[in-house]
Protein backbone atom coordinates (compact mmCIF):
# COMPACT_ATOMS: atom_id res chain seq x y z
CA UNK A 1 0.00 0.00 0.00
CA UNK A 2 1.45 3.17 -0.91
CA UNK A 3 0.81 6.41 1.28
CA UNK A 4 1.27 8.83 -0.98
CA UNK A 5 -1.14 7.47 -3.64
CA UNK A 6 -4.05 7.88 -0.73
CA UNK A 7 -6.35 10.68 -2.00
CA UNK A 8 -6.91 11.54 1.56
CA UNK A 9 -3.61 12.06 2.61
CA UNK A 10 -2.37 13.04 -0.68
CA UNK A 11 -4.12 16.54 -0.02
CA UNK A 12 -1.53 16.92 2.82
CA UNK A 13 1.54 15.57 0.38
CA UNK A 14 4.70 17.69 0.40
CA UNK A 15 3.25 19.54 3.86
CA UNK A 16 5.60 19.72 6.44
CA UNK A 17 3.27 18.41 8.88
CA UNK A 18 4.91 19.93 12.42
CA UNK A 19 1.37 18.95 14.08
CA UNK A 20 0.15 15.14 14.21
CA UNK A 21 -3.44 15.89 12.30
CA UNK A 22 -4.93 12.67 13.45
CA UNK A 23 -5.78 10.20 11.46
CA UNK A 24 -9.53 10.28 12.80
CA UNK A 25 -9.45 13.46 12.91
CA UNK A 26 -9.28 13.82 9.05
CA UNK A 27 -11.64 11.31 8.51
CA UNK A 28 -14.22 13.31 10.72
CA UNK A 29 -13.57 16.04 8.70
CA UNK A 30 -14.33 14.51 5.22
CA UNK A 31 -17.25 12.54 6.04
CA UNK A 32 -19.10 15.52 7.59
CA UNK A 33 -17.48 18.13 4.85
CA UNK A 34 -20.37 17.68 2.32
CA UNK A 35 -22.95 18.17 5.48
CA UNK A 36 -21.32 21.36 6.54
CA UNK A 37 -20.85 22.53 3.04
CA UNK A 38 -24.07 22.14 2.35
CA UNK A 39 -25.39 23.96 5.79
CA UNK A 40 -23.34 27.10 4.48
CA UNK A 41 -24.71 27.12 0.71
CA UNK A 42 -28.40 26.63 2.10
CA UNK A 43 -27.92 29.89 4.28
CA UNK A 44 -26.18 31.57 2.01
CA UNK A 45 -29.13 30.71 -1.45
CA UNK A 46 -31.85 31.04 2.12
CA UNK A 47 -31.67 34.63 1.76
CA UNK A 48 -31.81 35.09 -1.82
CA UNK A 49 -34.66 32.71 -2.03
CA UNK A 50 -36.74 34.63 0.15
CA UNK A 51 -35.80 37.60 -1.46
CA UNK A 52 -36.98 36.28 -4.83
CA UNK A 53 -40.46 35.26 -3.09
CA UNK A 54 -40.46 39.03 -1.33
CA UNK A 55 -39.82 40.49 -4.79
CA UNK A 56 -42.54 38.61 -6.35
CA UNK A 57 -44.74 39.37 -3.54
CA UNK A 58 -43.87 43.18 -3.57
CA UNK A 59 -43.40 43.59 -7.04
CA UNK A 60 -40.96 45.58 -6.18
CA UNK A 61 -36.98 45.66 -7.10
CA UNK A 62 -34.87 43.40 -5.18
CA UNK A 63 -31.33 44.17 -3.44
CA UNK A 64 -28.04 43.00 -4.91
CA UNK A 65 -26.82 40.57 -1.99
CA UNK A 66 -23.08 39.64 -1.74
CA UNK A 67 -21.97 36.37 -0.22
CA UNK A 68 -21.32 36.68 3.74
CA UNK B 1 20.19 23.49 22.87
CA UNK B 2 20.48 26.91 21.64
CA UNK B 3 21.70 29.34 24.23
CA UNK B 4 18.69 31.52 25.21
CA UNK B 5 16.01 29.28 23.66
CA UNK B 6 12.73 29.33 25.99
CA UNK B 7 11.60 26.34 27.22
CA UNK B 8 8.28 26.76 26.06
CA UNK B 9 9.47 27.22 22.15
CA UNK B 10 11.27 24.35 20.31
CA UNK B 11 8.57 22.16 18.59
CA UNK B 12 7.86 24.16 15.46
CA UNK B 13 10.90 23.96 12.83
CA UNK B 14 9.82 26.98 11.53
CA UNK B 15 11.55 29.09 14.47
CA UNK B 16 11.55 29.39 17.64
CA UNK B 17 11.68 31.84 20.75
CA UNK B 18 15.06 33.17 22.50
CA UNK B 19 15.79 35.49 25.05
CA UNK B 20 19.36 37.41 24.60
CA UNK B 21 20.75 40.22 27.39
CA UNK B 22 16.83 40.21 28.92
CA UNK B 23 15.20 40.65 25.60
CA UNK B 24 12.86 38.57 23.93
CA UNK B 25 13.50 37.49 19.98
CA UNK B 26 11.48 35.15 17.86
CA UNK B 27 14.15 33.41 15.19
CA UNK B 28 12.32 32.57 11.60
CA UNK B 29 14.12 30.19 9.82
CA UNK B 30 14.65 29.99 6.29
CA UNK B 31 11.72 27.44 5.20
CA UNK B 32 8.62 29.96 6.60
CA UNK B 33 9.92 32.64 4.94
CA UNK B 34 7.31 32.49 2.34
CA UNK B 35 3.99 32.08 5.04
CA UNK B 36 5.71 35.03 6.80
CA UNK B 37 6.03 37.39 3.58
CA UNK B 38 2.49 36.41 2.53
CA UNK B 39 1.56 37.17 6.44
CA UNK B 40 1.78 40.93 5.87
CA UNK B 41 1.81 41.19 1.95
CA UNK B 42 -2.54 40.06 2.03
CA UNK B 43 -2.74 42.43 5.34
CA UNK B 44 -3.48 39.96 7.27
CA UNK B 45 -0.89 41.18 9.79
CA UNK B 46 -2.59 44.77 9.96
CA UNK B 47 -6.09 43.46 10.29
CA UNK B 48 -5.30 41.19 13.32
CA UNK B 49 -3.38 43.97 14.58
CA UNK B 50 -5.99 46.12 14.39
CA UNK B 51 -8.60 43.83 16.03
CA UNK B 52 -6.05 43.39 18.62
CA UNK B 53 -5.82 39.58 17.78
CA UNK B 54 -2.22 39.34 17.39
CA UNK B 55 0.52 40.43 19.11
CA UNK B 56 2.62 43.10 17.56
CA UNK B 57 6.20 42.80 16.69
CA UNK B 58 8.96 44.74 15.03
CA UNK B 59 11.79 43.53 12.66
CA UNK B 60 15.23 44.12 14.22
CA UNK B 61 19.27 43.51 13.39
CA UNK B 62 19.80 41.10 16.09
CA UNK B 63 22.23 38.08 15.20
CA UNK B 64 20.48 35.23 14.76
CA UNK B 65 20.85 32.82 17.45
CA UNK B 66 20.92 29.99 15.00
CA UNK B 67 22.42 31.36 12.08
CA UNK B 68 22.60 29.04 9.15
CA UNK B 69 19.18 28.04 9.31
CA UNK B 70 17.64 31.83 9.97
CA UNK B 71 15.55 34.15 7.51
CA UNK B 72 14.49 36.86 10.04
CA UNK B 73 14.49 38.02 13.70
CA UNK B 74 11.69 39.55 15.14
CA UNK B 75 11.13 41.18 18.60
CA UNK B 76 7.18 40.48 19.55
CA UNK B 77 6.09 42.93 22.33
CA UNK B 78 6.13 41.34 25.36
CA UNK B 79 3.66 40.16 27.84
CA UNK B 80 3.09 41.88 31.67
CA UNK B 81 2.16 38.26 32.57
CA UNK B 82 2.32 34.81 31.10
CA UNK B 83 -1.17 33.14 32.41
CA UNK B 84 -2.21 29.23 31.34
CA UNK B 85 -5.55 27.77 30.35
CA UNK B 86 -5.55 25.89 33.43
CA UNK B 87 -5.77 29.00 35.49
CA UNK B 88 -8.51 30.66 33.54
CA UNK B 89 -12.36 31.06 34.48
CA UNK B 90 -14.73 29.51 31.84
CA UNK B 91 -15.16 32.44 29.89
CA UNK B 92 -11.37 33.47 29.71
CA UNK B 93 -11.21 30.25 28.49
CA UNK B 94 -13.86 30.41 25.98
CA UNK B 95 -12.94 33.78 24.57
CA UNK B 96 -9.65 32.22 24.15
CA UNK B 97 -11.31 29.97 21.75
CA UNK B 98 -13.45 31.99 19.75
CA UNK B 99 -10.72 34.37 18.98
CA UNK B 100 -8.39 31.79 17.90
CA UNK B 101 -11.62 30.79 15.51
CA UNK B 102 -12.14 34.38 14.07
CA UNK B 103 -8.36 34.25 13.86
CA UNK B 104 -8.70 30.94 11.52
CA UNK B 105 -11.54 32.64 9.64
CA UNK B 106 -9.77 35.72 8.74
CA UNK B 107 -6.43 33.86 7.65
CA UNK B 108 -8.55 31.56 5.45
CA UNK B 109 -10.18 34.37 3.36
CA UNK B 110 -6.46 35.37 2.45
CA UNK B 111 -5.45 31.79 1.62
CA UNK B 112 -3.46 30.78 5.41
CA UNK B 113 -4.37 28.66 7.84
CA UNK B 114 -3.54 28.36 11.68
CA UNK B 115 -1.67 24.78 11.70
CA UNK B 116 -2.51 24.47 15.54
CA UNK B 117 -4.65 25.57 17.56
CA UNK B 118 -3.43 25.43 21.09
CA UNK B 119 -4.37 27.30 23.94
CA UNK B 120 -0.87 28.30 25.33
CA UNK B 121 -0.83 30.16 21.67
CA UNK B 122 -3.29 32.63 23.76
CA UNK B 123 -2.30 35.32 25.72
CA UNK B 124 -4.47 37.98 27.57
CA UNK B 125 -2.82 41.16 26.46
CA UNK B 126 -4.74 44.69 27.44
CA UNK B 127 -7.58 42.39 28.48
CA UNK B 128 -7.96 40.64 25.52
CA UNK B 129 -7.54 37.11 24.00
CA UNK B 130 -4.55 37.63 21.75
CA UNK B 131 -2.23 35.42 19.45
CA UNK B 132 0.89 35.36 20.38
CA UNK B 133 2.83 32.63 17.80
CA UNK B 134 3.17 35.02 15.03
CA UNK B 135 4.26 31.92 12.95
CA UNK B 136 1.17 29.59 13.71
CA UNK B 137 -0.24 30.28 9.88
CA UNK B 138 0.60 28.02 7.04
CA UNK B 139 0.22 28.17 3.20
CA UNK B 140 -3.46 26.64 2.81
CA UNK B 141 -4.60 25.08 -0.22
CA UNK B 142 -8.95 25.04 -1.60
CA UNK B 143 -9.59 21.33 -0.82
CA UNK B 144 -7.18 20.47 2.64
CA UNK B 145 -8.52 19.93 5.73
CA UNK B 146 -7.87 21.63 8.89
CA UNK B 147 -4.70 19.76 10.55
CA UNK B 148 -5.24 21.94 13.89
CA UNK B 149 -9.09 20.53 14.09
CA UNK B 150 -8.31 17.67 16.67
CA UNK B 151 -5.82 19.92 18.85
CA UNK B 152 -8.82 22.49 18.99
CA UNK B 153 -11.20 20.44 20.26
CA UNK B 154 -9.08 18.91 22.99
CA UNK B 155 -7.82 22.23 24.58
CA UNK B 156 -10.91 24.29 23.61
CA UNK B 157 -13.72 22.63 23.49
CA UNK B 158 -13.56 19.65 25.33
CA UNK B 159 -12.44 21.60 28.73
CA UNK B 160 -15.16 24.05 28.03
CA UNK B 161 -17.88 21.30 27.52
CA UNK B 162 -16.80 19.88 30.54
CA UNK B 163 -17.10 23.26 32.43
CA UNK B 164 -20.12 24.22 31.49
CA UNK B 165 -22.14 20.51 31.58
CA UNK B 166 -20.48 18.88 34.18
CA UNK B 167 -17.97 20.35 36.51
CA UNK B 168 -16.48 23.63 36.31
CA UNK B 169 -13.12 22.64 38.23
CA UNK B 170 -12.47 19.92 35.01
CA UNK B 171 -10.57 22.73 33.73
CA UNK B 172 -7.76 21.53 36.02
CA UNK B 173 -7.75 18.73 33.67
CA UNK B 174 -6.08 20.80 30.94
CA UNK B 175 -2.52 20.73 34.23
CA UNK B 176 -2.55 17.01 33.81
CA UNK B 177 -2.84 17.04 29.60
CA UNK B 178 -0.50 19.04 28.30
CA UNK B 179 -2.14 18.84 24.87
CA UNK B 180 -5.45 18.95 25.90
CA UNK B 181 -8.29 17.14 27.71
CA UNK B 182 -8.64 13.49 25.41
CA UNK B 183 -11.84 13.20 23.15
CA UNK B 184 -12.32 10.13 24.56
CA UNK B 185 -12.52 11.24 27.98
CA UNK B 186 -14.32 14.02 27.80
CA UNK B 187 -17.02 12.14 25.47
CA UNK B 188 -17.39 9.62 28.66
CA UNK B 189 -16.98 12.44 31.39
CA UNK B 190 -20.03 14.73 29.74
CA UNK B 191 -23.64 13.73 30.35
CA UNK B 192 -25.94 11.22 27.83
CA UNK B 193 -28.18 14.90 27.37
CA UNK B 194 -25.06 16.24 25.29
CA UNK B 195 -25.04 13.87 22.80
CA UNK B 196 -28.65 15.72 21.86
CA UNK B 197 -26.41 18.80 20.99
CA UNK B 198 -24.97 18.25 16.96
CA UNK B 199 -22.12 20.16 17.76
CA UNK B 200 -20.66 18.49 20.60
CA UNK B 201 -22.47 15.12 19.06
CA UNK B 202 -20.09 15.42 16.73
CA UNK B 203 -17.26 17.39 17.58
CA UNK B 204 -16.35 15.31 20.82
CA UNK B 205 -18.85 12.04 20.87
CA UNK B 206 -18.01 11.07 16.86
CA UNK B 207 -14.45 12.71 16.62
CA UNK B 208 -13.80 10.36 19.81
CA UNK B 209 -14.69 7.28 18.48
CA UNK B 210 -12.76 8.20 14.70
CA UNK B 211 -10.16 8.84 16.80
CA UNK B 212 -10.43 5.47 18.84
CA UNK B 213 -11.39 3.62 15.43
CA UNK B 214 -8.08 5.13 13.53
CA UNK B 215 -5.78 4.98 16.39
CA UNK B 216 -4.27 1.79 15.35
CA UNK B 217 -5.48 0.96 11.94
CA UNK B 218 -3.44 1.50 8.67
CA UNK B 219 -4.80 4.16 5.58
CA UNK B 220 -6.19 1.29 3.77
CA UNK B 221 -10.34 2.16 4.50
CA UNK B 222 -9.39 6.14 3.49
CA UNK B 223 -7.91 4.96 0.49
CA UNK B 224 -10.70 3.08 -0.51
CA UNK B 225 -13.35 5.67 0.53
CA UNK B 226 -13.19 7.67 -2.19
CA UNK B 227 -14.72 11.04 0.01
CA UNK B 228 -14.28 14.01 -1.94
CA UNK B 229 -11.98 17.09 -0.84
CA UNK B 230 -12.65 19.22 1.78
CA UNK B 231 -14.10 22.62 -0.62
CA UNK B 232 -14.08 25.90 0.58
CA UNK B 233 -17.62 25.89 2.20
CA UNK B 234 -16.83 22.52 3.97
CA UNK B 235 -14.29 24.40 5.50
CA UNK B 236 -16.21 27.38 6.78
CA UNK B 237 -18.70 25.54 7.90
CA UNK B 238 -16.75 23.46 10.08
CA UNK B 239 -15.57 26.90 11.49
CA UNK B 240 -18.94 28.19 12.00
CA UNK B 241 -20.15 25.04 13.60
CA UNK B 242 -16.77 25.16 16.07
CA UNK B 243 -17.63 28.92 17.13
CA UNK B 244 -21.90 28.00 16.90
CA UNK B 245 -20.79 25.09 19.48
CA UNK B 246 -18.82 27.37 21.68
CA UNK B 247 -21.11 30.17 21.75
CA UNK B 248 -23.68 28.15 22.93
CA UNK B 249 -21.66 26.56 26.40
CA UNK B 250 -22.81 28.58 29.26
CA UNK B 251 -21.92 28.28 32.97
CA UNK B 252 -23.53 30.11 35.57
CA UNK B 253 -21.27 31.21 38.47
CA UNK B 254 -23.72 30.35 41.51
CA UNK B 255 -23.56 28.71 44.02
CA UNK B 256 -19.53 28.44 45.10
CA UNK B 257 -18.92 28.98 48.19
CA UNK B 258 -16.99 32.74 47.56
CA UNK B 259 -19.70 34.48 44.94
CA UNK B 260 -21.60 36.70 47.82
CA UNK B 261 -18.28 37.51 49.63
CA UNK B 262 -18.45 41.15 50.09
CA UNK B 263 -22.31 40.91 51.28
CA UNK B 264 -21.35 38.98 53.89
CA UNK B 265 -18.13 40.04 55.61
CA UNK B 266 -17.25 40.97 58.69
CA UNK B 267 -16.57 45.04 57.98
CA UNK B 268 -18.73 48.08 59.11
CA UNK B 269 -18.84 50.59 55.97
CA UNK B 270 -16.20 52.85 58.47
CA UNK B 271 -13.53 50.00 58.34
CA UNK B 272 -13.81 48.90 54.50
CA UNK B 273 -13.62 52.40 53.77
CA UNK B 274 -10.27 52.66 56.06
CA UNK B 275 -8.69 49.91 54.45
CA UNK B 276 -9.68 50.99 50.98
CA UNK B 277 -7.98 54.85 51.66
CA UNK B 278 -4.43 52.92 53.14
CA UNK B 279 -4.39 50.61 50.44
CA UNK B 280 -4.55 53.15 47.93
CA UNK B 281 -2.06 55.66 49.87
CA UNK B 282 0.54 53.16 50.18
CA UNK B 283 0.28 51.90 46.66
CA UNK B 284 0.63 55.69 45.53
CA UNK B 285 4.16 55.61 48.02
CA UNK B 286 5.32 52.76 46.32
CA UNK B 287 3.74 53.09 42.23
CA UNK B 288 4.85 49.34 41.80
CA UNK B 289 4.40 48.13 38.01
CA UNK B 290 2.46 45.01 38.94
CA UNK B 291 0.52 43.85 41.50
CA UNK B 292 -0.53 40.20 42.69
CA UNK B 293 -3.93 40.31 44.66
CA UNK B 294 -3.87 37.29 46.42
CA UNK B 295 -7.58 36.13 47.46
CA UNK B 296 -8.53 38.85 45.38
CA UNK B 297 -12.42 37.36 45.24
CA UNK B 298 -13.92 39.88 42.54
CA UNK B 299 -11.37 41.93 42.52
CA UNK B 300 -12.71 45.06 44.62
CA UNK B 301 -9.10 45.85 46.15
CA UNK B 302 -7.70 44.61 43.02
CA UNK B 303 -9.24 47.93 41.04
CA UNK B 304 -7.41 50.72 43.61
CA UNK B 305 -4.44 49.30 41.71
CA UNK B 306 -5.33 48.28 37.90
CA UNK B 307 -7.72 51.97 37.77
CA UNK B 308 -4.70 53.46 38.58
CA UNK B 309 -3.22 52.02 35.51
CA UNK B 310 -1.01 49.34 37.25
CA UNK B 311 -0.97 46.08 35.78
CA UNK B 312 -2.62 43.40 38.52
CA UNK B 313 -3.67 39.95 38.49
CA UNK B 314 -6.22 39.21 40.67
CA UNK B 315 -6.14 35.41 41.75
CA UNK B 316 -8.43 33.57 43.96
CA UNK B 317 -9.43 29.83 44.46
CA UNK B 318 -13.33 30.32 43.78
CA UNK B 319 -13.99 29.95 39.65
CA UNK B 320 -17.24 32.01 40.63
CA UNK B 321 -15.41 35.10 41.65
CA UNK B 322 -13.22 34.93 39.16
CA UNK B 323 -15.22 34.62 36.19
CA UNK B 324 -17.44 37.55 38.26
CA UNK B 325 -14.64 39.47 38.14
CA UNK B 326 -13.48 38.84 34.39
CA UNK B 327 -17.09 39.56 33.27
CA UNK B 328 -16.85 42.73 34.74
CA UNK B 329 -13.75 43.67 33.38
CA UNK B 330 -15.58 42.87 29.58
CA UNK B 331 -17.93 44.65 30.47
CA UNK B 332 -16.80 47.99 31.46
CA UNK B 333 -13.82 47.44 28.76
CA UNK B 334 -10.83 47.45 31.23
CA UNK B 335 -7.38 46.38 30.50
CA UNK B 336 -5.22 46.28 33.40
CA UNK B 337 -6.58 43.73 35.31
CA UNK B 338 -6.37 39.63 34.62
CA UNK B 339 -8.41 37.77 37.17
CA UNK B 340 -6.68 34.28 37.28
CA UNK B 341 -8.16 31.08 39.14
CA UNK B 342 -5.21 30.21 41.51
CA UNK B 343 -5.29 27.77 45.28
CA UNK B 344 -2.26 29.03 46.99
CA UNK B 345 -2.27 25.96 48.56
CA UNK B 346 -1.33 24.35 45.43
CA UNK B 347 -0.21 27.08 42.84
CA UNK B 348 0.62 25.55 39.29
CA UNK B 349 3.76 23.49 39.30
CA UNK B 350 6.22 23.83 36.41
CA UNK B 351 5.04 21.71 33.67
CA UNK B 352 5.76 19.77 30.28
CA UNK B 353 8.84 18.81 28.76
CA UNK B 354 11.77 18.80 31.04
CA UNK B 355 8.94 20.65 33.30
CA UNK B 356 10.43 23.92 31.76
CA UNK B 357 7.51 24.36 28.82
CA UNK B 358 5.15 26.15 31.60
CA UNK B 359 5.98 27.66 34.55
CA UNK B 360 5.28 27.52 38.15
CA UNK B 361 4.21 30.47 39.52
CA UNK B 362 7.38 30.90 41.32
CA UNK B 363 9.06 31.41 38.27
CA UNK B 364 6.85 33.90 37.03
CA UNK B 365 7.12 36.32 40.36
CA UNK B 366 8.29 38.30 41.78
CA UNK B 367 5.76 40.95 41.47
CA UNK B 368 6.19 44.22 42.25
CA UNK B 369 4.09 44.04 45.31
CA UNK B 370 1.71 41.60 47.15
CA UNK B 371 -1.80 41.96 48.34
CA UNK B 372 -2.63 39.74 50.60
CA UNK B 373 -5.67 40.95 51.88
CA UNK B 374 -8.68 38.90 54.47
CA UNK B 375 -6.42 36.33 53.04
CA UNK B 376 -4.12 34.86 56.06
CA UNK B 377 -6.23 33.07 58.37
CA UNK B 378 -7.55 30.64 55.83
CA UNK B 379 -4.21 29.73 55.26
CA UNK B 380 -2.49 29.59 58.83
CA UNK B 381 -6.18 28.38 60.46
CA UNK B 382 -7.49 26.64 57.58
CA UNK B 383 -4.71 25.11 55.81
CA UNK B 384 -2.73 24.48 59.22
CA UNK B 385 0.39 26.83 57.74
CA UNK B 386 2.68 28.20 60.56
CA UNK B 387 3.44 32.07 60.14
CA UNK B 388 7.22 31.06 59.71
CA UNK B 389 6.19 29.33 56.36
CA UNK B 390 3.55 32.02 55.44
CA UNK B 391 6.66 34.60 55.73
CA UNK B 392 8.77 32.80 53.43
CA UNK B 393 6.12 31.68 50.68
CA UNK B 394 5.12 35.75 51.07
CA UNK B 395 9.45 36.72 50.96
CA UNK B 396 8.67 34.93 47.14
CA UNK B 397 6.22 36.08 45.76
CA UNK B 398 6.55 40.03 45.99
CA UNK B 399 9.11 42.45 47.07
CA UNK B 400 6.68 44.63 48.90
CA UNK B 401 3.50 43.04 50.62
CA UNK B 402 0.21 44.78 52.24
CA UNK B 403 -0.81 42.10 54.39
CA UNK B 404 -3.78 42.01 56.83
CA UNK B 405 -3.58 40.33 59.94
CA UNK B 406 -6.76 38.44 61.42
CA UNK B 407 -6.38 37.84 64.68
CA UNK B 408 -7.96 34.51 66.42
CA UNK B 409 -11.05 36.52 68.42
CA UNK B 410 -12.39 37.58 64.58
CA UNK B 411 -16.11 36.24 64.01
CA UNK B 412 -14.76 35.08 60.91
CA UNK B 413 -11.87 33.05 62.54
CA UNK B 414 -13.95 31.90 65.05
CA UNK B 415 -16.14 30.21 62.57
CA UNK B 416 -13.39 28.58 61.03
CA UNK B 417 -12.56 27.34 64.89
CA UNK B 418 -16.17 26.29 64.98
CA UNK B 419 -15.81 22.86 64.59
CA UNK B 420 -12.18 21.93 65.29
CA UNK B 421 -9.28 22.04 68.04
CA UNK B 422 -7.75 25.08 68.69
CA UNK B 423 -3.97 24.36 68.15
CA UNK B 424 -2.95 27.35 67.46
CA UNK B 425 -1.69 29.32 70.40
CA UNK B 426 1.18 30.58 68.17
CA UNK B 427 -1.39 32.93 65.89
CA UNK B 428 -1.10 35.57 67.55
CA UNK B 429 -0.32 39.51 66.14
CA UNK B 430 2.61 39.38 68.32
CA UNK B 431 4.19 36.53 66.77
CA UNK B 432 2.85 37.48 63.28
CA UNK B 433 5.11 40.38 63.72
CA UNK B 434 7.70 38.76 65.27
CA UNK B 435 8.21 35.63 62.27
CA UNK B 436 7.68 38.34 59.72
CA UNK B 437 10.06 40.93 60.75
CA UNK B 438 12.69 38.35 59.83
CA UNK B 439 11.71 38.30 55.97
CA UNK B 440 10.49 42.20 55.77
CA UNK B 441 10.92 45.61 56.94
CA UNK B 442 7.70 46.41 58.61
CA UNK B 443 6.60 50.05 56.98
CA UNK B 444 3.42 50.66 58.55
CA UNK B 445 0.71 49.05 60.61
CA UNK B 446 -2.06 50.66 61.16
CA UNK B 447 -5.39 49.21 62.81
CA UNK B 448 -8.70 49.38 61.13
CA UNK B 449 -11.22 51.70 62.61
CA UNK B 450 -13.93 49.67 64.02
CA UNK B 451 -12.05 46.69 63.73
CA UNK B 452 -9.48 44.26 65.87
CA UNK B 453 -7.91 43.83 61.85
CA UNK B 454 -4.29 45.01 61.61
CA UNK B 455 -3.05 46.62 58.25
CA UNK B 456 0.91 46.00 57.33
CA UNK B 457 2.80 47.67 55.01
CA UNK B 458 6.09 45.55 54.42
CA UNK B 459 9.23 45.42 52.54
CA UNK B 460 10.93 42.35 51.50
CA UNK B 461 14.57 42.29 53.12
CA UNK B 462 17.34 41.75 50.67
CA UNK B 463 17.76 38.40 48.99
CA UNK B 464 21.09 37.32 50.74
CA UNK B 465 19.69 38.03 53.79
CA UNK B 466 18.58 34.66 55.81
Amino acid sequence: MLIHSTPLLSLLEGKHLYLDPGTGSIFLQMTIASVLGLAVVIRTRWKQIKKIFINKASNSNGEEEGDD
Amino acid sequence: MISGQLGSSFRDPNGFLFTRDGKLYRQINQGYSAEYCKLSETGLYASLLKAGLLIPHTEVDEPPAEPDIAFKIIKPERLAFISYPYEWSFSELKDAALATLSIQKRALKVGLSLKDASAYNIQFRNGKATLIDTLSFELYQQGEPWVAYKQFCQHFLAPLALMAKTDVHLSQLLRIYIDGVPLELASRLLPLITRLDLGLLTHIHLHAKAQAHYADKNLEPLQNSGRREMNKFAMQGLIDSLVNTIKKLEWKPAGTEWGKYYEITNYSKTAFNHKKELVSDWLARVAPNQVWDLGANNGEFTRLASNQGIVSIAFDIDPAAVEQNYRQMKTVGEQNILPLVLDLTNPSPALGWHNRERESLSLRAPADMVFALALIHHLAISNNVPLPQLADFFYDLGKWLVIEFVPRSDSQVQKLLANRLDIFDHYTREDFEEVFATRFYIRERTNLCESERYLYLMERRPLDVS
